[in-house]
Parts: structure tokens; sequence; C-alpha cells
């Protein structure tokens, strides 16, 4: 054999090497340690107990000045499975008002596609959630050209109406803000002030990743005795099932870590079994946006706090703004007013055999179909 | 005439010249280093993160929760080797694995009454008709396996989503079910055990019975097998239907392990399974096998668990790049052996061209 290619062969390896854990190095996060505690302000109370039970309002007050005539709506079901949920629930709002709806499959890799299609139906409306419009700008636009305005729900764009030809946006980031406000003062609450979390998220998607900012400025603002890091999950991890390797990783990395924080319920399934096996039963599990599997994990002791967020309210409140632009009375001010939904802190056993049975968690404020209703004139 | 005048005459230079020049009485040290890369491999991770983070990555709460996550991956890797050993690529693995999982969960939601392991057992036996068809496609049609797999794949995941649904199924199980797939022997995760139980069990048909060299034998060359007398169509239709079964396992040690279906869970676990089937093939025999795939799988798996222990989540990026580059190599080893195989032969004609010469010389042609 040639010495030369072993030789090289060795370099490249050994550079490899030297080069991947150099670049890791820059990656990673310093260690902390808690600090014993400080005391809970009165604020951090309020704002929990303000949380507490399960609203009875929606955002929402503005009535219609009468009901809207009839339309036709397409909603872009994405390739989620939540997304399906979503496009039933609007599908029941719209419906109530007498409109036509129809759902149009997006392939997970090209939602424009999808738009195009609505476009291409002659809807007077398209709805769609989760994606940014930057992520299918041309189709957008050709909406746009086509004078069919979007409405959007769990993204991170501003809606600007006819200067933007987006009408709404609910469950935005201003909605991730109060999640993240009041789940970190409940963690707050709980630990005593001496709390170190760690924020699971996936930085590809804004409305997750704004999480990390927001636990962060809550904790600046109530907390200097606590403490967060960033557990950054991609897209790629999440869906080969090593999500659960990665956060229990950082969880033995930082074994001062009391709180996972996870910015969306369902990350990942088997989490609660894996922090048990590694011991790690000590640290909370809290988190935003349970779904069936993480209410009965509240029921079983893997999980100690959910911020319940409800799916079927988003939607109504998307067909409320269609409404408004329907009967020309859409304002912005209004639309920001319904942007962050009504959340309660689901943290009893009581409170999550209470919705447990619904197998799309909490749909929102007892009567909120009919609070619609009456806004819509249809009561 | 006598056999002196028909067996070759090799000159001493010429016999020299073939040893040092095809390797034939030495192997290469890159070889060799090549056929135990991922022992050493994860010999060098076992080292440098043990020096590193010695604390968390020697412990064993480490190795006995990245041996207990990565067993359905393993599985999986191991139900994608069967066919592989026949020349067979099944790219179904994954949605079959998922297919499982599915139907474990739906019956289990659906009929409460029905034990889980009577359901585990028409699992499998569905699980072995999906084999059954992708071969019916692949021997009958004439499809290639590449594609008609991946076709399949898409099928069973329609099917998974239209019993599920499209949405996530959880509560199916009793805690006796789930305590099958968490429970712990000696310390070790029992899932672990059900790996290696199937792992002694598949190397030992492959290696050790005339159906596993009748598989390699049609893997190698199925023209030269069949015109041996092997049934090729029956060995196709049996390692596929083996590699739907195993795939389907893993589902059902999945929901004994989290009880939970979701639609990502059996397509994500493809590329891991198949980086680990093909590094593992460039280990040991140079073939697929069972105990390169294993090693391969869980070297891959340690260093990632080093990398996340000793600089934390910023490595995210490292999983999909360790099984990639798992991927090159091992293609670029086995590329690299075939090149060498095909010098030497090529040395070994020019040898024998020139002996052959030589004897020419020396003594008169056959008549």
């Amino acid at each position: 054999m040639n010495p030369m290619r072993h030789r090289r062969l060795g370099l490249l390896i050994a550079g490899a090497v030297i080069g991947s854990l150099s670049l890791a190095a820059c990656s990673s996060s310093s260690d902390g340690e808690r600090s014993g505690g400080g005391e809970v302000s009165q604020e951090v109370k309020d704002l929990v107990a303000e949380y507490q039970d399960a609203p009875t309002d929606i955002k929402q007050t503005e009535p219609l000045s009468a009901t809207p005539e009839k339309k036709s709506v397409a909603f872009i079901v994405c390739a989620d499975p939540t997304c399906t949920v979503l496009g039933d629930a609007l599908e029941g709002a719209v419906t109530e008002l007498g409109w036509d709806y129809t759902g149009i499959n997006a392939p997970a890799t090209d939602f424009g596609s999808a738009v195009q299609q609505a476009i291409d139906l002659g809807v007077d409306y398209i709805a769609g959630t989760g994606s940014d419009v930057a992520t299918f700008q041309n189709a957008f636009d050709a909406a746009t050209d086509a004078g069919i305005p979007y409405f959007s729900c769990y993204s991170s764009d501003v809606p600007e109406g006819d200067a933007s030809n987006l009408f709404a946006n609910c469950y935005d980031l201003t909605a991730v803000d109060t999640y993240s406000r009041v789940l970190t003062s409940w963690i707050i609450e709980d630990s005593g002030a001496d709390a170190s979390i760690g924020v699971v998220n996936v930085p590809e998607f804004p409305t997750l990743s704004n999480a990390v900012p927001g636990v962060e400025e809550t904790l600046e603002e109530f907390c200097d005795t606590c403490t967060s890091q960033p557990v950054d999950i991609s897209v790629d991890v999440l869906t080969s099932g090593g999500s659960t390797n990665a956060i229990v990783s950082f969880l033995q990395s930082n074994p001062e870590v009391n709180y996972l924080y996870l910015a969306f319920g369902n990350f990942e399934p088997g989490l609660g079994q894996a922090l048990k096996s590694a011991g790690l039963d000590d640290v909370k599990v809290v988190g935003v946006q349970p779904q069936q599997a993480q209410i009965e994990s509240l029921i079983n002791g893997e999980s100690s706090a959910w911020i319940a967020t409800p799916q079927e309210n988003a939607m109504w409140t998307l067909a409320d703004q269609m409404a408004r632009v329907a009967n020309g009375e859409w304002d912005q001010g209004l639309e920001r007013t319904a942007a962050v939904p009504p959340i309660y802190i689901i943290d009893t056993v009581e409170e999550a055999e209470a919705i447990v049975d619904l197998q799309d968690g909490w749909p929102g404020p007892d009567g909120f179909k009919d609070q619609y209703r009456t806004l819509w004139g249809l009561s | 005439m006598s056999t002196d005048t028909t067996k070759p005459v090799v000159s001493p230079a010429a016999r020299r010249s073939l040893k040092s020049s095809s390797g034939a009485t030495s192997t290469p040290l890159s070889v060799t280093l090549g056929r135990y890369s991922a022992i050493i491999l994860w010999a060098g991770f076992t080292i440098l993160f043990g020096i590193l983070r010695p604390d968390t990555f020697l412990s064993s709460v480490t190795w006995r929760l990245t041996f207990s996550e990565g067993v359905v991956t393993a599985i999986v890797a191991l139900a994608f080797l069967v066919p592989l050993a026949a020349g067979v690529y099944d790219l179904s693995v994954g949605a079959t694995m998922g297919t499982g999982l599915v139907l474990m969960n739906w019956f289990g939601l659906n009929h409460p009454g029905l034990p889980p392991w009577q359901v585990a057992i028409g699992v499998l036996a569905f699980c072995a008709l999906i084999g059954f068809c992708s071969a019916v496609v692949i021997v009958k049609f004439r499809v290639q396996s590449l594609i008609a797999t991946l076709g399949v794949s898409q099928v069973l995941l329609a099917f998974q989503l239209f019993m599920a649904n499209n949405r996530q199924l959880t509560g199916a199980f009793e805690s006796s079910w789930l305590d099958l797939g968490n429970g712990q022997v000696l310390g070790i995760p029992v899932v672990a055990l059900y790996l290696l139980v199937l792992a002694v069990l598949m190397w030992f048909v492959l290696e050790h019975t005339p159906v596993g060299r009748r598989l390699f034998a049609v893997g190698s060359n199925p023209e030269a097998a069949r015109l041996a007398g092997l049934n090729v169509e029956r060995l196709t239709y049996g390692s596929l239907m083996t590699s739907a079964v195993i795939g389907g396992f893993a589902g059902i040690v999945f929901s004994m392990k989290v009880g939970t279906y979701n639609s990502s869970v059996g397509p994500g676990l493809l590329f891991p399974a198949l980086a680990a089937v093909f590094f593992g093939a460039s280990q040991f025999a140079r073939r697929p096998n069972v105990w390169g795939t294993l090693i391969a799988y869980f070297a891959l798996a340690f260093g990632v668990k080093g990398l996340q222990l000793t600089f934390g989540p910023g490595t995210f990026w490292i999983q999909p790049l360790f099984q990639g580059a798992a991927l090159l190599i091992a293609v670029a080893l086995a590329s690299r052996v075939v090149g060498q195989t095909r010098r030497s032969r090529q040395l070994q004609r020019e040898a024998a061209a020139d002996d052959a010469q030589a004897a020419g010389e020396a003594t008169p042609p056959p008549r």
C-alpha cells in the first residue's frame, strides 16, 4: 500500500473529526447553576391566578353591523395532522355563516401549489395555517392579483389588510409571547423562583422558536434568580425520532435544569418514559398546545402544566375576520384583539380529566360558538 | 496427453509479481481497518467522550438509554437487511413499521377487549401480506424493487393516515402492555433483549443455514443462482415477507415502548436504518450482515450521544451529518474493495497471460 495514501486518509479523518468538534464547540451553550431561589413577586402570583380558570368569553366583542352575504372559502390543509382538525373547525364556522367551504390538501413541501389551486377554483377567501407568506410568496402574490384576501393562523406575519392582502393571523407571535409569559410565570411560582428552564423548540418555525426569547424576557422581568437555555431540535431529528435522545442528553449535560418547557405539545411521543428511564423524574415538563396525549401525560404524572390553547376557537376567529372583510368592516385593531386567544393553565389532574376525552383538546370558552353567532347577527 | 503439459507453468518471478501486485497474500491495512471501522469508531467515541464527559457519557444511564432508544430503528435496519442479502431493496420497511404501529393502536382503541398479543399476531400476519404484495409487484410485474417498495411505502402511509384519521393515536394500551417495552432485566432494557434475540436468530439463519447461503447466492448473482437450480422467485417472496414481518415487529415494539401512533414515526426511521445497513455491509465479511449492521448503528448512535452530551443542544445538525457521512463512507469503502478486486483480477489475468506466454516458449502447445 502507498504510505502517502494512508497518511492522506488519516489526515482527512482527523481533519473531519477536529472540524466537527470545533463546529460543535462553537454551537455549545454554557452550563449554569441554580441560585437556590428567590422571592416570587405578587405580580407573578397575580398573573398565574388570572389564568388558572378556563375563560368564559371570546376576545372579540365588536358585533357586525349585519350578517354577511354568502361567500366561498378554501382552506389549505397542511400535511400536519393538526391541520385536518383545523379544517373541520373552519368548515363548521363558515357553514354557520351559510358559506361554502372547500378543503385543499397541501403537500408537505409545496404549500403554494395548494394556494394556487384555491385561486384557480375562484373562491372568495383563502385561509391557511402555519406557513409564513414568504414560503409561498408567488402563490400569495397571485392571490393578491386575483383580489382574493388571505387569512392565516399560527404564523409570524402581521396582517395589514388591503396594504398586504393579509387580513388575519390568529395565534401568532404575540400569542406565543403571552403563552411564554404565563407559563414562565407559573414556573417561577411553582419553583419558588428557583428555576432553570430548558426551552425545547424548533428554530425552523418562528411560532415555536419565539418561545426562547419569550421565556428569557419573562425571567428578566420577574426572576433574576432563574435561568433558561434553548434546546434546539431540527425537523430532521424530530421526524427521525431523535428528539427524545437530544432532550435527555441536554438534561444529562445540564443537571441544574429542573423545568422542560415544550414550545409545542406534540414534541415527541415517549419523552415521559425516557425521562423516567434516565432517572430524570424530578425534571418537570410543561408546555403549550397540548393534544390528548399530553393531557394524559399530566394525569399520569409525566408532565406538570400545560397552556390550553383552543384550536376550534382559532378557526371561528378566522371566520369572524372573513365576515368583517365581507361586510367592509375589517379593522386591524379588532384583528389584533383576537390574535391572542383565550387561554388557561391546566395544572391539576382534575382539570386534565375534565378535557381528556376531547380528542382535539380544549375547543374554547364555554358557549364560544354562541358568542360568535351573536356577533354575526345569527342569534 | 499428460497433465504436466496442461498445467500452467508460472515462473517464480511472475508469481512474485502477481502476489506483490494483487495483494493475494496480505490484505491491505486500509481494507482491514475498513472491515472493523465501526468497532474502531465506537471504541474511539467511547475513549474520546469518556475523557471529555466521563460523568455522563460513561454512566450506565447513558448506555442503557442509547440502546433502548435505538432498538426500534435497529429492528427496522434488520428488516431492510434480509431482502438486501437477496439483492432486493425494501424501502417500505419504515412504512411497514408505522403500519404495524397504527394497527396496534387502532385495535387497542376500537376493540379494547382484544388482548394486545392477539392483535400483534394479526399485525405480523398482515405485514407478511404486505411483503407478499411487494414481492408480487417485483416478481410478477418485473418492477425494480427500489421503485416497487417506494410505491408500497406511500400506499402504506395512505393506509395509516386513513386508519388514524390523520391524527395522533394515544391511550390504546393498558400499563401491562407498556411494561413489556419499558422494563429492565438485570439493568438491561428489555427491548434491547428483544433486539438481541432477533439478531441471533437472523444471524443463525443468514450465516449458518442453507436458506441464508441461498439468499446471499441470489444477492451476489441472481442469474448464476437460477442456473444453479435455486428458486430465485421464491427466495425473493420469502425475503420480502420476512422483512415486512420484522418491520411490523418494530411497530409492535414501539407500541410497547411508547404506545402512541404518529404518522411521522415510521418513515423517519428509514434513513438511519439504511445508513446502518450499508455501513454495516462494509464490516466483517464485507456483505450485508447482522452484527455489522447493529455495531454500525450503535457506533453512530453513541457518537451522536457523545457530541450531544459534550457540546449541548447546538449540535442538532450532528445526527444527519453522521448518518449521511456514514452512508458515504460505507459506499466509498465498498467501492474501494470492488476496485481492488477488479484490479486484482486484471493483474491475475495479465500474470496468467505472461505465464502462458512463457510456458508457450518452453513447452509445445497441446494438440
